[in-house]
């Protein structure tokens, strides 16, 4: 170029020397330009091409860090370019992908329509698809489908119109989306009651059984938590309990009686947790409720039916014993009929013979020791007589008795012996309703008995005082009582006979009940009466307790469970609460 | 006992008094001493009182004679509050005193 440049500058020269001046001086003019251009030109353009170079290299480095994959093709749908995430996302290199057409990333039937679109674009110049985004389908080169989100813009580039692809795999996406609307339906769909609630409790979400169940509406539930189910019958503690649970977190399980909108009750089984957000900051409640009201009414069912085979097993028990009690009764009658005859013949004998020696023999200043004998023929007798009425009587059969009638009939039977001591009787029992399962004829015996010890423990005037009563058996009460009959709240009709007499020595107290045992003096009672109303309470399944009162005296206090008759209309007044 | 009743009864010297203790041989005796009163234990061994009452009373001869029975199995108080009848008949309940004894008697052949 210089050399060419020299030579072209020789040969002006020589030109000189046969032209004017002023052309002379053009063509160096001329000459010294084009010098100049010649060796500024890179000095030029270099740069230029430096600096463009440099602006295409980080036009393409912010392309290829675009993590969607750009795509630009022409109005053939020949792909000019496309950035490193379009390679990545089809799996194509650059190399391969460009001068292909873009239908190889689109699976039919859209390749078929997407080059229509083309065709009708480069005939009339229409198109609808560039600035909008729509969701389609395509195809790495291996064939695989995904779906994806895609934006089309346009650009003049070169004297070309280019169209610009931006494209997005949403497959997690769409994954998740499809997840969300599963478990969506699930919920809504689901036979167990749903609740989700704010941090207040307010309502955010209810499915369809929920509002099945409770009987509301969407819109009415707005606003409102679920204190609007709540039914008075739930304690409060139930409710702090439950607070205090899901508030620190945790999951609360619990059984509640909640009411519907028309006011009917029903019971559910509850299940109570919190939702946390990232931070590990709880953010909703949610409740999943299963109505339990059928199951509930089984178990009470079941409850009821168990206490019912239990009363069923002690009658039946009771019914056994009876006559176990009537077989017995039959055997002690017949050896009671053979000892009567046994015993009351020798006795005779002793009788007769002690009267004819004393006739015989004068011997009637001995009056103390025939006395102490005819005494003695007393009491044996007395004893056999005793044993006589015990077998003489009808199988032991209880029914419902009132009790106050029984104690009538006993202080009937002992009006003399204690009217004769000028005794004051009173009775005091706030309900005469109140039923025991007895067999009258024997427990009226019981309260005979224990009438004629009081009064006979009293002497002269003094009163005796009968207190009936209705009680829940408190620990107290088990004092008085026996812990293998009674129950700790159990209801229980207790006769309480109170005389203000002298009252028991400790040593007496012990034998009481002791067969044969008696304070009376000669002649004078079997000391049978109290083993054998003993024996009758227990027969009664009661308890019979004798002690001194604090106030001087003696408490005898028998105590039976009340007939059912009697607690079922209890159970029913406190029910209908 | 029947031994004791003689003893007891003939001690008031108005009496005489013959015992019989074997049952079937009641009414024999009955029919040969034509007492004015037997006095008849309710049990016996092999037979009982009131049998032997019936067949004195189905007897002609011996439906006149007064009976007394003598029994364990009824009480004192049963007896008092009856009247000391049982079907008619009177009766004393053992263990007899020989008070009750005498005074039955006698009521009964006053009457």
């Amino acid at each position: 170029m210089l050399g060419a440049l020299f030579f072209f500058e020789l040969a002006a020269h020589k030109l000189q020397f046969g032209m004017p001046g002023w052309a002379g001086m053009m063509l160096d003019a001329v000459t010294l330009t084009a010098f100049a251009a010649i060796v500024m030109w890179p000095l030029i353009v270099v740069p230029l091409r430096v600096a463009l170079k440099a602006e295409q290299v980080k036009a393409r480095m912010i392309l290829d860090t675009v993590s969607d994959a750009i795509i630009a093709i022409d109005d053939h749908g020949i792909i000019r370019t496309q950035n490193r995430a379009a390679c990545i996302m089809f799996g194509v290199s650059n190399q391969e992908a460009i001068g292909r057409n873009v239908g190889i990333f689109v699976p039919n039937p859209h390749r078929e329509r997407l080059a229509h679109y083309l065709k009708i674009y480069r005939k009339t110049g229409e198109q609808n698809v560039v600035g909008t985004t729509r969701q389609l389908n395509a195809m790495r080169i291996d064939g695989k489908i995904f779906p994806i989100e895609m934006s089309l813009s346009e650009l003049w580039a070169e004297g070309k119109h280019v169209f610009i692809a931006m494209i997005r795999d949403v497959s997690e996406r769409k994954r998740a989306e499809e997840t969300l609307l599963k478990l969506s339906r699930a919920v809504e769909r689901s036979p167990a009651a749903t609740v989700i609630t704010d941090t207040n409790g307010r309502f955010e979400y209810v499915n369809s059984k929920f509002l099945e169940v409770t009987g509301y509406t969407q819109e009415e539930l707005i606003g409102k938590t679920p204190a609007i189910i709540k039914s008075e019958l739930t304690p409060a503690h139930v409710i702090q309990d439950l607070w205090r649970t899901i508030l620190s977190g945790k999951e609360w399980r619990g059984d509640m009686q909640n009411r519907r909108k028309n006011g009917e009750l029903y019971w559910e089984h509850e299940i109570i947790s919190s939702i946390k957000n990232e931070q590990g900051e709880i953010v909703n409640f949610i409740a999943v409720k299963e109505d339990i009201t059928e199951r509930k009414r089984a178990e009470d069912a079941l409850q009821q039916q168990q206490l019912r085979l239990l009363e069923t097993e002690r009658e039946l028990l009771h019914a056994y014993e009876s006559l176990a009690e009537a077989d017995r009764l039959e055997s002690v009658g017949r050896l009671a009929a053979g000892v009567a005859h046994e015993v009351k013949n020798p006795l005779t004998i002793i009788r007769l013979g002690i009267d004819y020696l004393s006739k015989q023999f004068s011997l009637e200043s001995n009056h103390d020791v025939l006395g102490a004998i005819r005494g003695a023929i007393d009491r044996a007798d007395n004893v056999i007589r005793d044993l006589l009425d015990f077998s003489r009587q009808k199988p032991f059969a209880r029914r419902p008795t009132k009790v106050v009638q029984v104690i009538d009939n006993a202080l009937l039977l002992t009006k003399h012996e204690i009217e004769r001591r000028n005794i004051a009787i009173v009775t005091d029992c706030d309900d005469a309703t109140l039923q025991i399962y007895a067999d009258p004829d024997r427990l009226v015996q019981v309260f005979v008995n224990l009438l004629v010890n009081a009064a006979q423990a009293i002497g002269q005037g003094g009163s005796i005082e009968v207190v009936t009563r209705l009680i829940h058996i408190s620990e107290r009460d088990l004092e008085r009582s026996d812990r293998s009959i009674f129950v700790i709240g159990e209801p229980v009709i207790s006769v309480d006979i109170r005389d203000n007499g002298p009252g028991i020595s400790a040593e007496h107290a012990r034998k009481l009940f002791e067969p044969f045992f008696t304070t009376k003096p000669a002649g004078e009672g079997t000391g049978l009466g109290l083993a054998v109303s003993r024996n009758i309470v227990i027969m009664h399944r009661g308890s019979i307790n004798i002690a001194n009162r604090s106030e001087g005296g003696v408490s005898a206090l028998l105590m039976f469970r009340v007939a059912r008759e009697n607690s079922a209309n209890e159970k029913a007044n406190t029910g209908s609460r | 006992m029947t031994r004791l009743i003689k003893l007891v009864l003939e001690q008031t010297g108005r009496y005489e008094v013959t015992t019989e203790n074997l049952g079937r041989r009641a009414i024999e005796t009955a029919r040969k001493l034509r007492p004015d009163l037997i006095l008849l234990d309710v049990v016996m061994p092999g037979m009982l009182g009131s049998e032997i009452a019936a067949q004195l009373q189905a007897d002609p001869e011996l439906c006149a004679i007064k009976f007394v029975f003598l029994t364990a199995v009824v009480t004192k108080d049963e007896a008092l509050s009856s009247s000391g009848q049982i079907g008619g008949h009177l009766f004393l309940a053992k263990p007899i005193g020989a008070d009750d004894l005498r005074r039955v008697v006698e009521e009964q052949l006053t009457r």
